[in-house]
């Protein structure tokens, strides 16, 4: 009848409402730059993060004592408008300017700082990368609980303006420390809020609508699985110099779809997320810039597994793998096999050779661990966060490793959060990783292996590796009181002898010259430690150096695949480092394009 | 009637709990819970919900807290995403996978019913023959297959609409076909037998005796009765919808409650499974209730509980 | 005398009928040989060709009749993104995908026609608390079952099994019971009771065979969207693991390999034909079966 016709074109007639009207609730504009940003950040909080994903949001919203410049990544005043140093380098003393706000309107003081470092050096806190506060005095101490009281800590409020951090030796590298986002401030009274509520999941304070920032960017708008929104903040004391209004952050693990999203002028900008097997392809293509990088690439041991306890079980497996099949068939874009963990491109380091392809010695090896022809080895897995490079990877290794050493090896992926914690708790055989320099100086690669530290992930624990890490920080006591004992324990024990008394014999008042022959010293004592970590007792397998690769469209500019050294010249930017901020539109030439 | 509608409301509430008991259960017993040790965030949140829920009682003692708290509408804290509750993360997913199923149900129906009766009404023709081929096509292939068939002739051979995403209208035409695909083939097939078998009756032949245009006797008289089979279909086929939108919004990248529940059950992450488990049964629970009402005020004759 | 007779009057079963009505169903036919013919394929080829054998040299070739320069062999349906045979693959998963499937149903039918033959047969407050059960598990979507055991259980075959298996047990245990319900007040169950027959063998010996046609037409429904479900599941990542591969994963795979770079539409095309194929066959097949058991025609 009549009626039922007329009572479903109603609930049609309804239906459709309800859909436009809810879809239209969920439908936003276009943002001024979108790029792929990944997986869903674990934590926005800066003090805990560690992925480079996440230090994009955090160089965004939070700005420290300095920051990077875009076209050079030099540490330039931030926070800190000037500061000044002692002679020996080791006192520190920063003015902050009086125009740096909160994004309430408060505005941020010396105060702000000595909180927020506190609060990364707490042991309660965890953060993996407390250690790069380790350097001031006391904090090393006081972030293993052995040190209560904070005020013996170097660092100290002298005012509201003016903060004063007191090192245990000189750094070269320590305004790249106060650039990096560990070294952040926080605001304290959200924080403490936030904390107070016991609904409130940990975290919670980071979420847009309540994060209170000092950077060029708000955080607007958080879709778990869609996109993270930023803001350009009003607030900001060089907000003229920022040239985006919002910036949008795609959530996508999946390769296929973070190409897409870019081959459609979805994302303006693709950091290296699309499959290898079509990088012949993808280098073709004129948005596609890369230059070497200082990134490696390579698996965590799970040193305190019972199968893995020898360490010619590690370094068979080392041998085991063929590097050259990974970078010529898998990841084909000119990467480098490699047989140690530091990248190539520091002057005046020389690393040692590492461990070769060599499949024979390999089942000898593990022959003598006790377990001829893989017989009585338990079945591994290799532990990757989900990506298609990595999966590739991993069950190439899987296979070169079963055939060689005769074991079961099974790839086994989880999403980023899940693997980061598997990581971090030790819940893996192998673990697939990858690691950026933060600053150009192998301790940036080397210091993390120090036994408990945050980034070690590997249960390795070595008295000589962290001897000679705790030589290598402060070079000129070693020389002054060389310890004799250490020579033999070395494998070019004599040749560190000899330039430690070359350096000694320099009279303390010829500090340039003293300073100059201390430097081969360091760079042997690192490559010492080298030698511990990829030859002797192999707590990692490195496997390739990174080139970084990047898809930019050129609509955008502000991405610097070159940088500017201080004499003009054209330098890679082998930290892929493209600060947010950088980035702007470029105007269309008239007439269109 | 309205005795029947209370009733199957009150059924509702049982129902649910049963799914949230047996699915809290379920993920108690999985191995490698979130309750194992981890760092930082995760030992923060391990204390916070000690507090709360208190992790070391039972499941039961669990469970009750949680149904007090769910009573309330607070559906608890993620485990795994940082600092977001699951009302945080359903809340703006939840409109999102609705809007996809119903606008998907939609099409089906806009599809499948008109394609179903020209097929039942022109037996064994080339129309009835052909339209039943697709229809079997659409139920041979699975939805994520189509998706991508769609994408690669829409999307990049001929750039008509976009990859994926949520946000414009050109962004909804490719998955809400996609999702609708099987539905309408089904809901074609269905109709189809709805028409042949009303179609030989006799209040039909007396219709068409009596001299009734074509239009009229298939839209006043037919209609009611041939539609039965789809309408009774209609209850499954929203809870099938909703389940088949995972693979959707994983292939369209759209950010509905589907990715949450399997990475969610994939994590261990037992708040927000049930959450969406709650969410989702509610609803489909809920308009199992309508297509069970429209079904009586269509055929007399199926008078609940008869 | 008697045996001429016999030959006379020995009638057709509704079985022999229902086959004869089978055979006779041409779509039905070619169907049941196409599905055959892909078991003995999926049994045979990847004992000839190798399906997991890596050359990451030579990825993503295209078919061809020719053999590749690099890898030195004919890939019919040209390697995936690690070099490995496509057509050797496709076989290697189809047999994974039928495993799944015939183990599966079974399990599915099982359960069902045990759990509702209990229910009809004892009747009263166990059948109705049995029936309850069902009808709050009836309003679950399945796919959340399914998915939560599989996270329980790990990844692996045997939970699939189980997995899949939960699903559409409620239906065949509806009908069960319904069946067992209309049959167990006939005479020749009271026969049997007077001459002694346990409840048992009552159940088993004379109920089941009564009940097997509406279960086998519920069974060509299942199958068909087992392999299905399979197929979601592999998309997803929740179903069946490297080194295993079924036509659901190679279609997932297929779909990871489309974009508009590069087209390496085979990947996706070839598991998908199969795939959609032998579902297709399936369909006829059981069209067939339904309309051989129950020519009415009343069939959705």
């Amino acid at each position: 009848m009549r009626r039922t016709l007329l009572v479903f074109l109603a609930l049609f007639g309804a239906g459709i409402v309800l859909v436009s009207v809810m879809f239209s609730r969920t439908s936003q504009e276009r943002a001024d730059f979108t790029y792929v940003s990944g997986a869903e950040p674990k934590s926005l909080d800066p003090a805990i993060m560690t992925g480079q994903l996440e230090g994009r949001f955090a160089e965004a919203m939070f700005e420290g004592l300095t920051y990077w410049d875009p076209e050079t990544l030099d540490p330039v005043p931030g926070m800190a408008e000037r500061w000044e140093t002692s002679l020996d380098e080791k006192v520190w003393t920063f003015h902050l300017r009086r125009d740096a706000r909160w994004s309430n309107g408060e505005p941020v003081t010396a105060r702000d700082f000595h909180w927020s470092w506190r609060r990364a050096l707490s042991p309660e806190l965890a953060s993996e990368y407390s250690y790069m506060l380790w350097d001031i005095v006391g904090a090393e101490d006081f972030n293993k609980g052995s040190l209560t009281e904070f005020d013996r800590v170097g660092i100290t409020v002298l005012d509201d303006a003016t903060l004063r951090v007191t090192l245990k030796s000189a750094v070269p590298y320590f305004l790249d420390l106060t650039s990096f986002y560990t070294l952040s401030p926080v605001h304290r009274p959200t924080i403490e809020r936030w904390e107070a509520d016991p609904n409130a999941p940990p975290g919670a304070w980071t979420l847009p609508g309540r994060v209170v920032v000092n950077g060029p960017y708000l955080l607007e708008s958080w879709v778990t699985n869609d996109r993270i929104r930023l803001r350009r903040n009003p607030g900001y004391w060089n907000a003229g110099a920022i040239r985006l209004e919002t910036i949008d952050a795609l959530s996508i693990e999946d390769n296929t779809a973070a190409l897409n999203a870019f081959l459609t002028h979805e994302a303006d900008w693709n950091p290296a997320n699309w499959a290898n097997s079509l990088n012949d392809e993808v280098r073709k293509l004129p948005e596609f810039v890369s230059t070497e990088a200082f990134i490696s690439y390579y698996y965590r041991i799970n040193n305190t597994r019972a199968h893995f306890r020898d360490r010619r079980v590690r370094q068979a497996f080392s041998m085991a793998v063929d590097r050259t099949e990974l970078v010529e068939n898998i990841t084909r874009l000119g990467e480098k096999e490699a047989y140690t963990y530091v990248p190539p491109g520091i002057k005046g380091y020389d690393p040692p050779p590492g461990l070769r392809h060599d499949p024979d010695r390999a089942r000898k090896l593990l022959a003598e661990a006790g377990f001829p022809g893989g017989r009585g080895f338990p079945p591994i897995e290799i532990l990757y966060n989900t990506h298609e490079g990595h999966r590739q990877i991993a069950t190439v290794i899987a296979r070169q490793l079963s055939e060689t050493l005769g074991i079961q090896v099974h790839p086994h992926n989880q999403e980023w959060q899940s693997y980061q914690s598997d990581t971090q708790t030790l819940k893996y055989d192998l673990a697939r990783a990858g690691w950026i320099g933060d600053y150009l100086d192998p301790n940036t690669f080397l210091d993390m292996w120090v036994t408990g530290g945050g980034n070690n992930q590997t249960g390795y624990a070595s008295p000589l590796y962290d001897q000679l890490h705790r030589i290598s920080k402060d070079i000129s006591s070693f020389v002054q009181a060389p310890e004799e004992s250490l020579y033999g324990q070395l494998v070019e024990g004599e040749e560190l002898r000899r330039r430690v008394a070359a350096a000694g014999a320099v009279p303390e008042m010829e500090v340039a010259e003293r300073l100059r022959l201390q430097k081969p010293v360091r760079m042997l004592v690192f490559r010492e430690m080298e030698q511990l970590l990829c030859e002797i007792d192999c707590p990692i397998i490195p496997l390739y150096t990174y080139v970084t690769k990047n898809l930019v469209s050129r609509r955008v500019g502000g991405f610097h695949g070159w940088l500017r050294g201080p004499a003009g010249e054209r330098l890679p930017n082998v930290r892929d480092l493209h600060p947010l901020r950088g980035f702007f539109v470029l105007p269309r030439p008239p007439g269109g394009a | 009637m309205l005795r029947y509608v209370f009733g199957r409301l009150a059924w509702m509430v049982p129902t649910v709990l049963v799914i949230i008991v047996g699915s809290t259960f379920l993920m108690r017993a999985a191995p490698g819970s979130p309750f194992a040790a981890e760092k930082v965030a995760d030992d923060q949140i391990q204390k916070q919900l000690a507090k709360k829920w208190g992790l070391d009682k039972t499941p039961t003692e669990w469970l009750w807290a949680y149904l007090k708290d769910l009573a309330r509408g607070d559906l608890g804290p993620s485990f795994k995403v940082q600092g977001k509750t699951v009302m945080d993360l359903l809340g703006p997913a939840f409109p999102v996978s609705l809007t996809l199923g119903l606008l998907a149900l939609f099409v089906a129906l806009l599809v499948g019913i008109p394609a179903g009766f020209l097929a039942g009404l022109r037996q064994n023709t080339a129309v009835d023959y052909g339209s039943m081929a697709l229809a079997l096509v659409g139920i041979s292939l699975p939805s994520f297959v189509v998706g991508a068939l769609l994408i690669v002739f829409f999307v990049f051979d001929w750039s008509l609409f976009p990859v994926g995403g949520w946000g414009a209208l050109s962004q909804l035409v490719l998955p809400a076909i996609t999702l609708s695909a099987p539905f309408a083939a089904y809901i074609a097939r269905l109709a189809r037998t709805g028409v042949l078998e009303v179609k030989h009756e006799d209040y039909i032949r007396t219709a068409r005796a009596k001299g009734l245009p074509e239009g009229e006797v298939v839209l006043k008289h037919m209609i009611r009765g041939a539609i039965v089979p789809v309408v009774s279909y209609l209850g499954p086929a929203i809870a099938t919808i909703l389940t088949g939108g995972f693979v959707v919004e994983k292939l369209f990248r759209i950010p509905g409650m589907g990715s949450y529940f399997v990475t969610g059950a994939i994590n261990r992450d037992y708040t927000l499974v049930l959450g969406t488990v709650v969410l989702y049964s509610t609803l489909v629970v809920f308009m199992n209730l309508l297509v069970d009402i429209s079904y009586a005020v269509l055929d007399p004759r199926i008078r609940l509980g008869a | 005398m008697s045996e001429a007779v016999d030959e006379f009057v020995r009638g057709r079963s509704l079985w022999q009928d229902a086959m004869g009505r089978l055979r006779r169903n041409r779509l039905a036919f070619w169907g049941g040989l196409y599905v055959g013919l892909l078991l003995l394929a999926c049994g045979i080829v990847p004992l000839l060709v190798d399906p997991l054998q890596q050359r990451t040299a030579a990825p993503f070739q295209r078919p061809s009749l020719h053999a590749n320069p690099g890898t030195g062999a004919v890939h019919l349906f040209g390697t995936d993104e690690l070099g490995r045979d496509l057509f050797a693959r496709v076989f290697y998963g189809g047999r994974i995908s039928f495993l799944i499937a015939i183990v599966a149903t079974a399990v599915s039918v099982l359960i069902g026609t045990f759990y509702g033959s209990i229910a009809g047969y004892a009747g009263g407050r166990a059948d109705n608390l049995m029936m309850r059960f069902v009808d709050v598990l009836y309003g679950l979507p399945y796919m959340f079952i399914v998915i939560l055991v599989l996270v329980v259980w790990g990844r692996g075959l045997v939970p699939i099994f189980v997995a899949l298996g939960c699903f559409q047990w409620l239906t065949t245990a509806r009908i069960v019971r319904g069946q067992v319900i209309s049959y167990k007040h006939r005479e020749f169950v009271d026969a049997a009771r007077t001459i002694g027959a346990s409840d048992r063998r009552i159940l088993f010996r004379h109920l089941l065979p009564n009940v097997i046609g509406p279960v086998i037409i519920y069974t060509t429904l299942t199958v068909p969207a087992v392999i299905l479900l399979e197929s979601f599941l592999s998309f997803l990542g929740l179903g069946v693991q490297e080194p295993f591969t079924s036509w659901g994963l190679l279609a997932a795979e297929g779909t990871r390999a489309v974009n508009p770079l590069a087209s390496y539409r085979f990947i996706l095309f070839w598991p998908a034909f199969f795939l959609g194929s032998t579902l297709l066959a399936l369909n006829f097949l059981g069209d067939g079966l339904r309309d051989a058991i129950d020519p009415k025609g009343r069939r959705t």
